[in-house]
């Protein structure tokens, strides 16, 4: 197994009120996309209440950076009691979404992730070592890549939730 | 033969929707692409639906793509909506539904034979063929597509339903 050095932990994004639930999604898609990310969505659930809809969506989407290091972004999103409103907009009648949101981001470096040094334990000890000592910048510069992208994702979600935050 | 599997993606829905479209419209989605498209497993005890699907696409003659679709509908009980002014017959149900697939190297042909299986040497050539002379090749036409298009139909699939989080613009 691949090794995975935790970089940022449990970033939680609420938010409470109108927005777009596809938008939002459509969103974070395009982030990935532009930053080259593969997508990857390990479950996708959706349960319609009388209350309205709950969302449960994980992806976990990651990037190669080498042949050795690949970026892994977690996204939990929670969506609770998600209705469909109709709002007037500069006199134009939207169709959105109320509702409770909450975004849980955790984010990877993952190394060897094709598991090739740990074929015996001499391999282990060496990529211990070779991840600790030899290659140390670089895994230090592959660790801020990795939050410098959370980071970006994270301004990203919060700021496509502040536009609908105005809105009556 | 060889196999290479990929991640398994799961999508759960609860609520009404029509199992007869969503099953044709799958089907119909497999068969549009190319697929033959086998039903390996049907079980029908209400209020329970186990179904599992297997589809094929022959790429070429050493490569072949297989997706498989496994379905368990849960608590199906029938109800009567109005839909643009029609009354429909739908089902009020839960549903579980895994996507998974594997790119098949060196498949088995019609009379189930495959070409590099028959001696050790054969096997260990094929291991070593696969290894180091024509892995990205199959990791970057073969097993990257295979990955999208699973994707695209698990979108497709979302969107047929509903859902909130489709849309997607792979």
């Amino acid at each position: 197994m691949s090794e995975q050095m935790p970089v940022v932990q449990k970033r939680v994004i609420k938010y409470s009120g109108l927005f777009s639930a596809q938008d939002l999604y459509r969103t974070i898609n395009e982030w990935l996309k532009d930053k080259g990310y593969d997508r990857r969505e390990i479950k996708n659930e959706e349960h319609v209440k009388q209350s309205g809809k709950f969302i449960d969506i994980d992806m976990m989407p990651f990037k190669k950076m080498s042949d050795y290091a690949k970026s892994v972004i977690r996204l939990q999103i929670i969506m609770r009691d998600l209705k469909e409103v109709e709002v007037d907009i500069d006199g134009h009648k939207v169709l959105l979404n109320q509702g409770e949101v909450e975004i849980i981001i955790d984010s990877y470096l993952e190394t060897d992730y094709e598991g090739r040094w740990e074929q015996t334990p001499f391999y282990f000890f060496m990529r211990t070592v070779y991840d600790k000592f030899l290659y140390r910048n670089y895994t230090q510069h592959f660790e801020n890549l990795v939050a410098s992208d959370t980071a970006d994702i994270e301004a990203v979600i919060k700021s496509f939730l502040n536009m609908y935050r105005f809105v009556k | 033969m060889q196999e290479i599997k990929l991640p398994n993606t799961v999508l759960k829905y609860k609520g009404i929707f029509d199992i007869n479209g969503l099953y044709k419209f799958m089907s119909g989605w497999l068969i549009n692409e190319g697929f033959e498209f086998y039903e390996r497993k049907y079980k029908h005890k209400p209020p329970e639906i186990e179904l599992n699907w297997e589809a094929e696409k022959k790429i070429t003659g050493y490569v072949k793509y297989v997706i498989t679709v496994d379905f368990h509908f849960y608590g199906v009980k029938d109800v009567e909506v109005i839909k643009n002014g029609e009354k429909k017959k739908m089902q009020d149900a839960r549903v579980i539904i895994t996507f998974s697939g594997k790119v098949q190297t060196d498949y088995p042909d019609d009379y189930g034979g495959t070409n590099w299986d028959e001696t050790s040497f054969l096997r260990k050539m094929q291991r070593f063929f696969n290894t180091y002379i024509i892995r990205q090749d199959i990791d970057f036409k073969h097993v990257d597509p295979l990955y999208y298009y699973i994707l695209k139909f698990y979108d497709d699939v979302k969107a047929y339903l509903g859902m909130e989080g489709s849309g997607s613009i792979v």
